[in-house]
């Protein structure tokens, strides 16, 4: 039976290929602490790359509001409620990935995804046409303890929340789209690890629309073919970051290219945010497929739900971002300073006294000050009698 | 390692490499490498666009001093007989619009001011573009997705590292610029064809034959059509020498470019977008139904605030 390694959930696990990790692997980070969900990044996508007949429904990126946006409507939910129970000792996932929910043997010719049927053989459902008309479902809508005209917010962690989880493809090491590809026209790039589905083969079987379980590979019924983000390749070629990227206006994302934890290279904007500080983390880790987009928790949120989204990595990692916070981590600091500063696509980064330094391929791409000049008034004013929140 | 792992190249390529892909792309690949013509016939080409984008910009400088240099007509003359007889046909009409060589200066003053005023009524924004040299005007959909095209043709430019001037403060899809970038390209070939370089020869060609197929090649007649209905004089022949050339050349070349709809009139941007709404009502979802139609209240003037 082919078993990969998959680090993000501490062990082996079934997966219907043999392993095999390309000569770098595309990343990213994204911050959902400064995401003001503009849908910019949304926008430069559709329009680069969606604005076509056949594609209106398509977003190659999306911004939705947790816990109660979706796109295509309900697609976390009814993936997790379809895997069923998710446990984790520790680092270590228990349960079962979307390869292993059904306890196929991928071993068995039978089984392999030329055979058909390879739908059945793994978690995921096919959204209908109704759930790709909502992209904006759930906006903004909260989630915990009522408002009162009293309420205000002391701790960092909000009674009532909501935060925004900006999502492209994952390109993700164990691609559940190209796994379940009964045609294998999905693949991923051995220069970068990029998953692209090739238009010639494509014979519209539709599997990778359900076997992706974050629904980013998405039919496209004028030019009859299947379509997904291409992660801006032409773009990463020539060192510049994708389109979602380069427009982001909070300036929460950062790409880069990822190592395995044990070839981890600190001076890697990337290994540094996922391995060394175990501040970024991967979305929905229990699927089983290693994706590749990584994200600092948004503190105000509730630990468990963060949870569930991020794995068991959420505590620490919001500690982290909190000491960071408090000017104990000028590193992380310096490095999210440098998210967004450049259109380059950083492999490396320095302290360079007070200041970060962002280098794409030996060349500086980016210098930012690790502090910004700041003023912070009380939280509590006195004198108007009022609660701020927006005090620094 | 073994072969049965998701990471490679794409499977279409591998299963069908290049030499037993299909005939037909084949076909229009070798068409092109062996597109006919020497160098000397890439340097006419080259000046005939070159001169024709001389002519459809707005006369100044430049076209002063080639009109002044008398021998402006002989050389178009002598590059049209080069290329093809309809061409040449078409260049003579052309000569025969142009001021006099041996004019005394007065005269030829006057046929340029003539010419400019000419040019203003046809093209000029003062007098309301009657003719647009734009490629996007000509074609179908809303001008909203059809900047793709734009930067379609702005990525030709950018390909041969070539960009707008600063001081030409105009769209890339103006006809002039892609008449200068066509008599560009014919000139890198003549010096590729000098040098026997056939991969470069190839390049700019494919690049030519690409650029007429997908642009200039849609629209060129309509462009045509409208200068003739509005100027029977030196813009109308050099737009009928334009047609003549760019016939010439999807012959030579091979191209069936898909034509842009023989419409008169230039659609609204937002046309079949908003449907009979307009350009500033109804795309917001609000009811366009006049207030008061219903008879749920009477009309305010403050109803009509923002309407167009």
């Amino acid at each position: 039976m082919p078993t990969v390694e998959n680090w993000q959930i501490g062990r082996e696990m079934d997966f219907p290929y043999e392993e095999a990790r390309p000569e770098r692997q595309w990343a990213a980070v994204f911050d959902l602490n400064k995401c003001i969900e503009c849908q910019t990044c949304t926008l430069a996508c559709k329009t680069t790359w969606t604005h076509e007949e056949g594609q209106e429904h398509m977003f190659w990126n999306n911004v939705e509001t947790k816990p109660y946006g979706s796109h295509p409507v309900g697609w976390d939910q009814r993936m997790l409620e379809e895997m069923g129970t998710m446990e984790w000792d520790g680092e270590t996932y228990e349960g079962d990935t979307m390869f292993e929910t059904e306890d196929v043997d991928w071993d068995d010719p039978d089984n392999h995804p030329t055979e058909g049927g390879v739908d059945e053989d793994t978690a995921g459902f096919m959204p209908s046409t109704d759930d790709w008309r909502y992209p904006n479902l759930g906006e903004d809508e909260t989630h915990g303890e009522e408002i009162s005209t009293t309420t205000h917010f002391d701790d960092d962690t909000h009674p009532v929340w909501f935060h925004y989880l900006p999502r492209i493809c994952n390109h993700c090491t164990y691609a559940g789209c190209a796994g379940g590809c009964p045609v294998q026209a999905i693949y991923k790039r051995e220069e970068d690890g990029v998953v692209l589905i090739d238009e010639d083969a494509c014979e519209a079987r539709l599997v990778c629309n359900e076997s992706c379980p974050y629904k980013k590979a998405q039919f496209n019924p004028s030019e009859n073919i299947s379509q997904k983000c291409i992660g801006c390749y032409p773009k990463t070629e020539d060192g510049r970051a994708p389109q979602c990227f380069e427009n982001c206006l909070g300036k929460i994302r950062l790409h880069g290219y990822i190592n395995e934890p044990d070839e981890a290279d600190s001076s890697n904007p990337i290994d540094f945010l996922v391995h060394e500080k175990e501040l970024a983390l991967p979305l929905y880790p229990q699927f089983g497929l290693e994706p590749n987009v990584y994200y600092i928790p948004p503190i105000n949120a509730p630990t468990d739900y963060l949870t569930q989204l991020f794995g068991p990595g959420v505590e620490d990692a919001v500690e982290t971002y909190e000491a960071m916070r408090n000017g104990e981590e000028p590193e992380i600091q310096g490095l999210l300073h440098l998210i967004g500063s450049t259109e380059w696509s950083l492999t490396e980064f320095e302290i360079d006294g007070d200041e970060a330094v962002g280098y794409y391929e030996g060349d500086e791409v980016g210098r930012v000050p690790i502090t910004e000049p700041t003023a912070e008034r009380d939280r509590y004013d006195e004198d108007e009698d009022v609660y701020r929140l927006d005090i620094t | 390692m073994s072969d049965n792992t998701i990471l490679g190249g794409p499977p279409s390529g591998t299963e069908r490499p290049p030499d037993e892909s299909s005939d037909g792309d084949q076909a229009a690949d070798s068409v092109v490498i062996d597109a006919p013509g020497t160098a000397a016939t890439a340097v006419h080409r080259n000046r005939l666009y070159t001169l024709l984008g001389l002519a459809f910009d707005r006369p100044d400088d430049d076209l002063e001093t080639a009109l002044a240099d008398g021998a402006v007509g002989e050389h178009l003359l002598a590059s049209a007989t080069a290329i093809d007889d309809d061409v040449a046909e078409a260049a003579r009409a052309v000569v025969d619009t142009l001021p006099e060589s041996d004019a005394d200066a007065n005269a030829a003053a006057e046929s340029l001011t003539d010419l400019r005023h000419r040019w203003a009524s046809l093209f000029g924004v003062e007098e309301g573009v009657t003719v647009s040299p734009y490629e996007l005007t000509y074609l179908p959909g809303p001008l909203m997705t059809n900047v793709r095209r734009l930067a379609d043709i702005n990525g030709f430019y950018e390909a041969f590292d070539l960009e707008i001037a600063d001081d030409h403060n105009d769209r890339g899809d103006h006809i002039c610029f892609l008449l200068e970038f066509l008599g560009h390209l014919s000139l890198r070939e003549a010096s590729l064809r000098e040098r026997g370089d056939r991969d470069g020869v190839r390049i700019v060609v494919d690049a030519r034959a690409a650029l007429l197929e997908d642009h200039l090649g849609r629209w060129y007649w309509r462009f045509a059509d409208e200068v003739s209905q509005h100027d029977d004089g030196f813009y109308a022949s050099a737009a009928d020498l334009l047609a003549a050339l760019v016939e010439t050349e999807l012959e030579t070349l091979d191209l069936d470019p898909e034509w842009v709809p023989d419409a008169p009139e230039v659609t609204e941007w937002n046309e079949d977008v908003f449907g009979d709404s307009g350009r500033g009502c109804g795309g917001c979802g609000v009811d366009t139904a006049v207030p008061g139609e219903d008879g749920s209240r009477p009309l305010e003037s403050s109803d009509w605030d923002g309407r167009s």
